[in-house]
Parts: structure tokens; sequence; C-alpha cells
């Protein structure tokens, strides 16, 4: 994998520099700065984990602070300030650190330093949005300088994916300035850190150039801010920018192919459904979403609303990218107006009229596939109004369980596994969910209490069938990010949206 | 003069606060404030202390009470996001909203008030129709699409500017026009018009009779006299401006006011959307006051004390 690569590459070069200093007897290294500008649409938030949860403040940050483990694309997951992680009963963890890492003000990276960092965020005076990720840890002992033990409520099967997006905070340095100072002021233990940060303008990062992992392929990172997709797309033209984020579908057709730079779409776990309110006729008649599943043709609207790049197409409800998981073992939904215009005279759901609820510029073109449905919808006799929604109102009727009969929703699953994602949007009363169902439940309970993974997997695999068995929501497609990325840099976009520069690499070496 | 200057103020103030209770009540009936503040999975128990605390859970009427006592001391809360000083968020990034809103309206003066002389001077020639044709264009166009039109002719094309941004002085070149654009248009036009109407008059037909140079009296008397409502227009377009920027700043990445009021506003930054209102809001305010004073110092006939015009 390019990581491994990259890595040996990396480790050779540090082992020849070593050689070379010992030689030359520690002079400095007098060559230019190496540089990589990426063009992101928003500016980040604040420089302290504590108080962000968005994967695009977290893009940033990672280059900053270390995690206790890092996942890789497919699921797996590799030691980072943590070298060991060990199960020791259901509900205990031991964990081990890496000797010798510090911070960049000089401070150990220690067991202290982790209980410090996840004592921050239970504490519900720091407002940490991280706080329900971490409360299930009831207590964290400092055995060792850098040895911990951890006890969760109840047997967690998310642990590590929870230790792989905790970046650790450095206790004296936080303590003495407060978190005012520290959102502009960061200190971390990361390949980078902050030079300067003009806000709404751009991020600059330096390598602090004692990183535990190695040299960082860069000297200096920009994060240059470009809201507008016009002006990225001009950046990365003029090769003001190597990397550029957040391209829309028709642009990046458009622009594929049209200079030295490549056009990379990657799907995330993000997965775009219709989904369904049983609280508001016809939403709780099985024959109106197994007609409506049938009415829909996913792979035109990938096509043609998505431009064929926006979106990856999925079978179940889980996207693709959460590695596994048996996701595809679901057979899709057929598209077949036919069958559901029959479908639905024989139950006597002729001729209907429905509200379709969908968020408004909040998920990539959501009204657009909305009112794309719509029309499939129309051809099948079902008369639905799109209604496009302020997403604070909209997130309202989500957890209220308020929608219209039908609606676009998009699931989120940052935990690489399906129970959150499941239990949050199918469980009867769950969280988002405006399902329910008892054997559904009961499936999904005992999917959930699995720990061996070739169990668990063939559980949910259970579930998802389910799912497509009951119709309680009809999977559309994984969202997709659209990337542009210059020649001179080699990167493979990951599927949670997140940007190692240490994973990337120059092609001009 | 001074009770003016009172009776003004005061209203200034009534408008402000008006402003604060409506953008307060608009943003407060948008739904959940914790929406987009923490993750969508967030049980219903930690998301209700997380509105505790943050002081969502108490009645509105409560909520803008602190809020106006906290503003009237100058503090405008802490942003959702940033955990920082509202404010202070604002005030950092005001220079560059004014820099760029002023030097607009300098290219726009620059440009319109000669053209629009020019085209009075020379009414119903190609003159006046090829400027009064530009400045119609430039009305009619939306400054985002020429914004775009410029990066992808100048930055793009010729490389003679960067895409966006705001380092140096070239990077100001592009939004600064770009923004400029419609009040270019709007000031030619009132120029043209108001010297058209200057020009008709005796005492510009006297001027020209003693022999005085045409620049002298385009210049010296006419133009001082079309002077006017071309001050009246300028004010109210540099308040229009501030609002304009916001497009121009989001489409030139320019780090300003307007950038920060489109995500705060986005990410339901309450405090900031506050802070950002307040202050486009007194400047507005000022602005006007500011421009009718200096219609009472341009024209003496006008006073303000309740006798004779205004």
């Amino acid at each position: 994998m390019l990581q491994r690569g990259s890595r040996f590459l990396l480790a050779a070069m540090l082992v020849s520099a070593l050689l070379l200093s010992a030689g030359c007897g520690g002079g400095q290294d007098t060559a230019e700065l190496t540089e990589i500008v990426i063009a992101i649409p928003t500016d980040a938030t604040t420089m302290d984990p504590l108080v962000q949860s968005s994967t695009r403040d977290g893009a940033i940050l990672r280059n900053m602070f270390d995690t206790l483990l890092k996942i890789e694309n497919d699921g797996s997951f590799t030691p980072q300030l943590a070298v060991s992680v060990e199960q020791e009963s259901p509900t205990a963890w031991l964990i081990e650190l890496r000797e010798g890492v510090t911070f960049s003000n000089g401070e150990p990276v220690n067991a202290e330093a982790v209980k410090f960092t996840l004592d921050m965020i239970q504490d519900p005076e720091n407002k940490s949005p991280q706080l329900s990720h971490y409360k299930g840890f009831s207590s964290i002992e400092v055995t060792d300088d850098l040895k911990l033990k951890i006890e969760t409520a109840s047997p967690d099967s998310l642990f590590k994916v929870r230790l792989a997006n905790l970046m650790i905070l450095p206790p004296n340095y936080y303590r003495e300035n407060g978190g005012e100072h520290f959102a502009t002021n960061p200190v971390g233990s990361g390949a980078y850190t902050l030079e300067t940060w003009v806000k709404d303008s751009h991020i600059t990062m330096e390598t602090n150039g004692d990183y535990w992992q190695g040299d960082p392929p860069y000297d200096v990172v920009t994060w240059r801010v470009v809201p507008e997709e016009g002006s990225r797309i001009a950046d990365l033209q003029t090769g003001t920018a190597q990397i550029v984020l957040n391209l829309s579908p028709d642009q990046a057709t458009a622009l594929d192919g049209t200079g030295d730079f490549q056009v990379q779409a990657a799907a995330t776990s993000r997965l775009m459904t219709v989904a369904f309110n049983i609280n508001e006729w016809p939403g709780d008649q099985l024959a109106f979403r197994q007609a409506v599943a049938l009415a829909i043709d996913v792979e035109a609207i990938v096509e043609h609303v998505l431009s064929g790049v926006g979106g990856t197409i999925a079978p179940s409800v889980l996207s693709p990218v959460i590695p596994n998981f048996p996701k595809d073992a679901v057979d899709p939904f057929e598209y077949n107006p036919e069958r559901a215009r029959q479908i639905l005279a024989e139950n006597g759901l002729e001729n209907i009229s429905i509200e379709f609820e969908t968020t408004n510029n909040h998920f990539p073109q959501d009204r657009q596939v909305a009112e794309a449905i719509a029309g499939q919808l129309a051809d099948v006799g079902i008369d639905a109004t799109v209604i496009p929604l302020e997403y604070g109102v909209f997130f309202q009727n989500w957890r209220n369980a308020e929608e219209s009969p039908a609606y676009l929703a998009g699931h989120g699953n940052i935990w690489w596994d399906p129970e959150p994602q499941l239990k949050a949007f199918f469980q009867t009363g769950g969280i988002l969910s405006s399902y329910g169902d008892e054997e559904l439940d009961a499936l999904i309970a005992e999917a959930s209490a699995k720990s061996d993974l070739v169990e668990r997997s063939a559980a949910f695999g259970e579930v998802l069938q389910a799912i497509h068995d009951q119709v309680a929501a009809v999977p559309l497609y994984a969202v997709n990010f659209i990337y542009g990325v210059s020649n001179e840099v080699e990167w493979e976009p990951r599927s949670d949206a997140l940007i190692y520069v240490m994973d990337m690499e120059p092609t001009s070496k | 003069m001074t009770r003016y200057l009172v009776w003004r103020l005061s209203l200034a103030v009534l408008v402000l606060f008006g402003v604060s209770l409506i953008v307060f009540m608009l943003l407060h009936l948008t739904g959940d404030p914790t929406a987009l503040l923490l993750p969508e999975d967030t049980p219903e128990e930690i998301r209700e202390q997380f509105r505790h605390e943050m002081g969502f859970d108490q009645p509105l009427s409560v909520q803008y009470g602190k809020f106006l006592w906290k503003a009237l001391q100058g503090d405008f809360g802490t942003s959702y996001r940033q955990r920082l000083p509202a404010m202070a968020l604002v005030l950092e990034r005001l220079p560059r909203t004014y820099q760029l809103t002023f030097s607009a309206l300098l290219i726009a003066m620059i440009v319109a008030i000669p053209a629009g002389v020019m085209a009075a001077v020379y009414r119903n020639t190609w003159v006046d129709t090829l400027t009064m044709g530009f400045s119609l264009i430039g009305q009619a166009t939306p400054t985002y699409w020429m914004g775009l039109l410029f990066i992808i002719l100048f930055s793009v094309r010729l490389r003679w500017f960067p895409t966006g941004g705001a380092q140096g002085l070239e990077s100001l070149v592009l939004p600064a026009t770009t923004l400029g654009l419609y009040s270019m248009a709007r000031i030619a036009r009132m120029t043209r018009s108001s010297m058209l109407e200057v020009l008709r008059t005796n005492y510009v037909r006297t001027a020209r009779a003693k022999g005085l140079s045409e620049r002298v009296v385009l210049y010296k008397h006419a133009l001082r006299n079309a002077a006017l409502p071309i001050v009246t227009i300028l004010g109210l377009e540099l308040g229009g401006l501030l609002g304009g920027a916001v497009i121009t700043e989001m489409v030139f990445s320019w780090p300003g006011v307007g950038r920060l009021a489109v995500n705060a506003i986005h990410g339901h930054d309450y405090p900031v959307v506050q802070a950002v209102v307040f202050i486009i809001a007194t400047t507005f305010v000022l602005l006007n006051l500011l421009t009718d004073l200096t219609y009472a110092l341009l024209d003496p006939r006008i006073r303000y004390d309740g006798k004779g015009g205004a």
C-alpha cells in the first residue's frame, strides 16, 4: 500500500540523513523548503481538539496532534501514540504508550496526558462536542508512566475507534494557558506545528523537526481558505494550490484532463437514503415503501444529477467504504416503475399526494436529488411535493420523528461499524429514527452484542437484509467527496475525509 | 444643530435596538441551535446538558435580556464554534472589509464622475451612449458572475493578478473593481443627470458668457453644484457596498466581515451574527448621519434646526 511504501522511503531517507549528518557534524540543511498548499472551503474554527468534532477541523488538526491509534482505509488500526491496546476483559482495556515522544514544547507524551485529555472531554463544563463519544469510559487509571487501564461502563465494540479519534493534549501547557489561548496557540505532538493562522485567509504549518514517525514529506503546509469553488478551481489551474477540496460533480467532470492535475472522487461513509416516517401515513404502509423503492432509478440519479461522479451506488444502507461488513450481500432494489404502480393499485394507494422533505444545500446536491426523486415518484402516481428545509428545522424534525412520510436523509457513520448508524436511524426510539419494528430491534440488539468480527459481520448482514425486506429505508448512494490533486503530489483521498500530510509524497522526488 | 444631532443619535440607538431584536428572533426561529454544534448522533441527555450549559433552555425573553444587558457593556458573548469573544472576531476582520469597500468606492468615483460629466457634456453623442451603455451593463451584471469572470481572465489566463486572498496590493485590485462596478454605474448615471440639470441653469450660462474656460465652468461651477445629489448617493453607496462586499469576499476569498457573517449564519453561531449585524448597522447609521451633515456643509441653504430647507 502507498503508506507502507512511503514509510519505508521515509525511513530510508531518515537513515541516510542520519548517516550524512553524522559525517557532517550536524550542519543545517541549506536546501529550499518544500511546501504544499491545500485549498479548503472553510477556515478551521479552532486549533483546540477539545472543542471541535467536525471532519473539517479534524483534517487539519490531525497534522498537529497525534491520536492513540490510526485507522487505515481498510479499517485496520496502526499504532500511533499507543503501541499496544489489549482487552483484559469485556469492559477493561490496557494501553501502552510509545516511548520517547514529546509535545512540541518539550512536555512528555505520557499516560498523564492521555488521562488529562479524557478528563477534559468528560467534564460537561468544557462543553466538548465529543463528550458523548467518551462518556462510556467509566474509569481511567494511570498504572505507570506510559501505561493506562481504561474501564468501560459496558462492553464497547467501538473502543479502538474511539482511541483513533482521540487527539492528545499537553496537560501542563493547557492548564497554564487555558482553552482560549490554546485555540490559537496549539501545542501537539504531531508532524507539524502551527506557524501562522490568519483567520479566513490561511493556516501555515511547519515541521517540528523531531517527529517520531520520521520526516514529513513537506517542510511547510499551507491551508488556503478559498470559499468559492470557482476560485478553488482557479487555484488548481494556476498551480497556486496542489490539492483542492470539495469540487462539485459537474465542475469535476469538466475539469478532468484539462491540466496538470487529477480529479479524484472518494466515496465517504455518508449514505443518502429515502427514509420513511412510520408515524405519518402512508409511511407506515409496506406497500407504499415498496412502491417508492421500485420507483427510484438510482443509476439515473447518480448519472445525471451527480454527473456520474458525485456518488457511489449502494445496495444497502451501509456505505461501501465500511470494511468487513457484508453490505453487498443484500441485493439492491430493482428499478421497476410498472411493478410499483401495480403494488400501489393493489393496495388502494393510487394517486396519493405526499410531502417530501429534504435539507437545502446541507448535503451535496440534496435538493436536486430530491427533485429528481419527486419526478420519478410522479411517474408511478405519487404526487410528491419537495419541501426544502433549513438544516436547523430539518434537524429538529429528524430528532422528533416529525418528518414527512418520506424524506431524503444522509446517514453519517464515523465508526467504521454498523452498530451506531443502524441504532440511531432504525431502532425504535433511535435518536434520529422515524422507524420501528420489533423484529428488527431484536436483530440489531443481537448483532450488537457480538464481539467476534466474523459473527458480528454475519449478524449485521441479517440486519441489513431485514432492513431491505421491510423497506425501512431505500439506500441510494454513498456521497463522494471530489478532490483536485496536482500531478506533483502522490496522494489518495481517504473515505473519512481526513487529510494526513504524512501520507503524501511529492512525485518529483 | 445640536438638537438635530441628539435627535438623530437617539434614533440611531432605537434602530440598533430594533435590528438586534429582529435578528435575535430570526435566529432563534430556525430550529435547534445545537443542531450544528454537536454530532448528529449525540444522545438526548447529553444534548440537554449542552443546551443547559449554553443557556439555550431558558425562555427567549430571558436569553434576549441577558444578551442585551451584556451587549450594553460591550460584551457580545462567545462564539459557539470558535469559543472566542464574538466582537473581537468581528473587529479583527473589519479593517479588511473597510479596505475593500473604500477602495471599491474610490475606483468607482475615479471612473464614474468624469465619465458622468463627459456623458452630460457630450449628451446624445456616442460618448453618452457608450458611457450609459456600460453603466447599464454594470448595474445589470451580478457581482458573483463578474468576479468569477475576472478571475478566469485576469488570474488564470493572463496571470496578472492572484486568484484570491489578501496578500498585498495586487490582490485588492480585482475584488475592489468587481465590487465597485455596480456603484460605478449608479454614480455615473447620477452625475450625468445632475450635471445636465446644472448645465441648464442661468449661472452656468452667465459663467460661459463671462468668457471662462469650459473646464473652469464645468469643474469649478457646475460640478460643485451638481455634487449635492452625488454626495448623497456616495453615502448610500458606501452602505450598500458593505452589504455587497459579502459576495465579493466569498468569490475572492477576501478575509473580511462578510464571510464571517455568512459562515456564522450557516453555522448557527448566534453571538457572531449578532455582533456582525450590530457593527454593520452602526456603520450604516453613522454613514447616513455623516452624509446628511455633509449635505448641510455643502449647501448653506440647508439647515437642520427646523427653519428653512431640508
